[in-house]
């Protein structure tokens, strides 16, 4: 069981799904050194200070915009809704690929999604909590915002539930919900691996708290991962529906350029598209800093890049769809808004969109391009760029010039707008950092079962 | 191969054997041996899942994917049921007048529901399941099991279980191959809660409840008290208002007088001062046409399209309709043009005022051109010849335009003239009378002088004759 590249295995892995000279201690170790060394390598300091930094800005514009009232924002007529709703799209779009590389690749028994799927999971939980926060801030008077949830009130109204507004409060505190249960039930198991090595008392207590006395017992296990399977089939559709339902915030409406049946799908490829170009932009660089290369694995990367290149064709086949479905429909408004998009003030934005969306994936046909971390470190970024612009494109040029010309206006975001966006990131990343330093960044339990020594016979002694 | 017990002297009762597998082939085979030697209360610990040893073990499958479904349809079912009530029955929308209730529209929320149900009972089910969370466990005192969650594989057998005997089950977890076996015990320290604490929770408990209470006391309350701004930038706004103080101008007014000399947009040309020629008249047709005619009639005598509508649903007990007035009627020949035009540009009880649609040289060719309207079709000439003293007393209840505020069912702009012989209150509030022949004489003579409560100070008096006055009250009388 020591060494686990055996020529056995190559017929069914292309590449080892952990490299080296692993057993299951030495992934105990590695992914338990992390959190047990006395100090986070520099790096954490440097990240986590600096996100502290843009958590505490946008702590400040979170309680300026509300004791002053959302005019502080570029938002106004025509372009009522701006940047948090960009940035809510932004946001959830990203997370969907956590309980996606969990849920969807569990069932299709991809084995290569132990590496990461933990990492993604933690990305998705704190992606959602960065866009839930920007529809709760939008309502303005923030001390309202039960009004959306069904709760008897002294006004004796309730929320009506045929809004796509009101949608979305359900599908993504749901997909919430249920990916927080998914990320904790992966982790107990690790979290008990934490306790039994634990030499403070602090972390025997508080690991041990939240591992809820798991023994490991087989009887448990088997409840366990029936429990595991029923939740990653009840995420698949739900991780389907999230952006689906986001996207009929546009495409029930009636205005040209967000009234089209191809959105849900279209946003949905989008989602998973920017939500694996973020697993990339944080894995290239916590695998090296904590030491995990042989967890996370080049196969992992390229892997991931592959999706990201499907997923990017998905999106740029919506691009040119659009642009037909216009054309097609013989609608003038329809037709105007996407010549306008192209061409028109936005035109810099939808440009700099097609080229980070579209265009640079493509140079994923390369192996020797997915193989090279700085390449495909830089391209994730590219994708997270193009991704915002995308949902900047389609909120702002369908609503800058609408149906009435004397009223189309040049949208421009205020000051408070950019901090506000930079602050989400603070908000992200201090999550993130602290998830690094003190919970297991790889599932340990379900690494160690895809080496072939957890299966029995496999050495026919 | 070792045999070890705890020198922990805090041991309790004994809580089983637990022997120590070094790789998941050789766990197997013993986890065969364990069932097929017939002990019951035992289990395997393992750092990952290991496939199969479900079966050797012989664990019967677990119902939980039953209880997810159970409860998912649960969560649709209320989905549909929560969405019907508030939105349909309790506080029903009306948008653009779409149904009330239509299933599609609330797929998506039935759909999300479903999902959170089945998640929150497969999570939660798991754990309760599993005896989870369950933070003391006897396993957790051997050192040796701390590998659990790291690199080793364990076999423990229960002290309760009927066929248990510590130095057999040693002597056969060490026949399967295991590298280690061990005696674990309970603690002898108690399990139960310090009373202080017992004490201490309680009190938390019962303080716990007061926001609820509170809450429960308020609800569905008024008060007078004002409520509290937390952000008051939407009912506190800067700005001055029309009647308000300022500090901008030296008297202190917000409200500024017009400057000296300003006039109106459309205001410097006087209107009133007309030529009256076939081009002015043609103007005032069309225009008379356009806005009076559908009440008014084409030729004036209030039997407009609208009138005649209304009327009939108003018969019908559908609608209340103040009736236009007849403009050939001599009261409005005796108008003044000035009267007449602030009635088109103000309305009149319920015509509105047509200051916003018709110009002002507009509204004084319709008077001129209402002035030819009287001219052509001269009024009050009826042959009263051979009528009875009611039928003459009704062409002057038309005639004298009583009929536009009053009528015989309802109350209208005046009071219904079939009350008589019934007592009501006159608009001191306090004097009552009973209607009679001399009160209704009295009335149309000097209207104001005993006017009822509750309706506008608004009847000219008429001058009639004795035998008019006379045919009015029969006719009113016959009605009664």
């Amino acid at each position: 069981m020591a060494n686990s590249t055996s020529i056995d295995n190559v017929d069914i892995f292309p590449e080892e799904l952990v490299q080296g000279n692993n057993d299951f201690h030495s992934i105990t170790e590695t992914v338990c050194g992390v959190i047990e060394a006395p100090k986070p390598p520099k790096a954490w300091y440097g990240i986590f200070g600096t996100a502290l930094a843009m958590l505490g800005v946008l702590g400040a514009m979170i309680v300026y915009l509300v004791v002053t009232g959302v005019g502080v924002w570029g938002n106004n007529q025509p372009v009522a809704w701006g940047w948090p709703i960009v940035n809510f799209v932004f946001w959830v779009g990203i997370g969907h690929a956590g309980t996606l590389i969990s849920a969807v690749l569990f069932l299709f028994r991809q084995d290569w999604r132990t590496g990461i799927n933990r990492f993604a999971e933690a990305m998705t939980i704190f992606a959602v909590i960065c866009a839930g926060m920007f529809p709760a801030i939008h309502v303005g008077r923030i001390w309202f915002i039960w009004w959306v949830f069904p709760i008897p009130n002294q006004m004796s109204m309730w929320p009506n539930f045929r809004s796509p507004l009101l949608w979305d409060v359900f599908a993504v505190s749901t997909y919430f919900s249920v990916s927080l249960l998914f990320w904790y039930m992966g982790l107990v198991p690790d979290l008990a691996s934490v306790r039994d090595r634990a030499v403070t008392k602090a972390k025997r207590f508080w690991y041990g708290l939240f591992s809820l006395g798991w023994t490991g017992s087989n009887r448990q296990w088997h409840r366990y991962e029936r429990a595991y399977l029923l939740l990653a089939a009840l995420a698949t559709p739900l991780v389907l529906s999230v952006h689906s339902v986001v996207s009929f915030d546009f495409a029930t409406s009636q205005l040209a350029g967000w009234h089209t049946t191809i959105f849900p799908p279209y946003f949905v490829a989008g989602a998973i598209f920017s939500g694996f170009a973020m697993v990339l932009t944080l894995s290239i660089p916590a695998r090296k800093i904590f030491g995990l290369e042989e967890l996370i694995t080049i196969r992992h990367i390229d892997n991931m890049t592959k999706v990201i290149m499907a997923t990017g064709m998905m999106v740029g086949y919506a691009y040119a769809m659009e642009f037909f479905m216009a054309w097609y429909s013989g609608n003038q408004y329809e037709g105007f808004t996407f010549i306008n998009r192209a061409f028109g003030p936005y035109a810099w934005a939808y440009w700099i969109m097609v080229s980070c969306n579209v265009l640079s994936p493509q140079i994923f046909w390369f192996k020797k391009m997915r193989r090279n971390l700085t390449v495909v470190f830089i391209m994730s970024l590219f994708v997270n760029v193009g991704m915002w612009f995308e949902r900047f494109v389609i909120t702002v040029t369908s609503l800058n010039r609408d149906f009435l010309p004397s009223s189309w206006h040049y949208f421009t975001p205020t000051w408070v707008d950019i901090l506000t966006l930079i602050g989400s990131f603070g908000l992200f990343f201090t999550c993130f950092m602290l998830f690094c330093r003190f919970l297991p960044q790889v599932a340990i339990s379900e690494v160690k079962n895809v080496l072939p020594s957890a299966h029995p016979h496999h050495d026919a002694h | 191969m070792t045999t070890m017990t705890h020198s922990n002297n805090e041991n309790g009762e004994l809580y089983g054997v637990v022997a120590e597998f070094d790789d998941v082939t050789t766990l197997c085979n013993a986890a065969e041996k364990v069932r097929a030697a017939g002990y019951t209360k035992w289990d395997c610990h393992t750092p990952f899942p290991v496939h199969g040893l479900d079966d050797l073990m012989g664990i019967r499958f677990t119902k939980l994917p039953w209880v997810v479904l159970i409860m998912g349809m649960t969560g649709c079912g209320l989905a549909i049921l929560m969405q019907w009530w508030m939105n349909a029955v309790d506080y029903p929308y009306d948008i653009s007048g779409k149904p009330r209730w239509s299933l599609s529209a609330n797929v998506p929320i039935i759909f999300e529901m479903t999902v959170l149900f089945s998640a929150f009972t497969a999570f939660f089910g798991m754990w309760i399941a599993n005896g989870l969370p369950l933070w003391y466990n006897p396993l957790f005192r051997s050192k040796r099991f701390a590998r659990v969650t790291d690199d080793k594989f364990f076999v423990a057998i229960e002290a309760t279980d009927g066929l248990f005997e510590s130095a057999k089950a040693h002597e056969f977890l060490s026949s399967l191959g295991a590298t280690a076996t061990e005696d674990v015990y309970h603690s002898n320290e108690s399990t139960k809660l310090p009373a202080n604490l017992r004490g201490k929770m309680v009190v938390l408990a019962c303080l716990a409840t007061v926001p609820l209470a509170m809450v429960y006391n308020s609800y569905g309350k008024t008060t007078t008290e004002t409520r509290v701004h937390l952000a008051p930038d939407m009912d506190k706004q800067d700005r001055f208002r029309a009647q308000g103080q300022t500090d901008l101008f030296a008297d202190g007014r917000m409200s500024r007088a017009q400057v000296e000399g300003t006039v109106a947009q459309g205001d410097l040309d006087d209107h009133s001062v007309n030529v009256v020629d076939a081009a002015f008249m043609a103007r005032g047709e069309e225009r008379f046409n356009i806005y009076c005619a559908a009440c008014h009639g084409f030729d004036g005598k209030g039997d407009g399209t609208v009138h005649r509508r209304a009327s009939e649903l108003s018969e019908a007990g559908h609608a209340q309709w103040v009736p236009p007035s007849d403009l050939t009627n001599e009261l409005y020949v005796d108008q003044d043009d000035a009267q007449l035009y602030s009635t088109i540009t103000d309305g009149m009880r319920t015509m509105p005022g047509y200051a916003g649609q018709i110009k002002e040289e507009d509204r004084w060719a319709i008077i001129a051109y209402v002035r030819a309207l009287q001219v052509a079709q001269p009024f009050g000439i009826v042959d009263t010849t051979g009528m009875t003293s009611e039928q003459r007393g009704e062409a002057l209840f038309t005639s004298k335009t009583c009929v536009a505020c009053h009528n015989f069912t309802s109350r209208l702009v005046g009071p219904p003239l079939n009350m008589m012989g019934q007592e009501v209150t006159l608009d001191d509030n306090a004097t009552k009378v009973v209607i009679d022949e001399a009160y209704l004489r009295e009335s149309i003579k000097d209207p104001m002088l005993k006017a009822q409560a509750t309706f506008p100070k608004a009847m000219p008096p008429l001058p009639l004759t004795d035998q008019e006055l006379t045919d009015l009250v029969n006719y009113i009388k016959s009605q009664n």
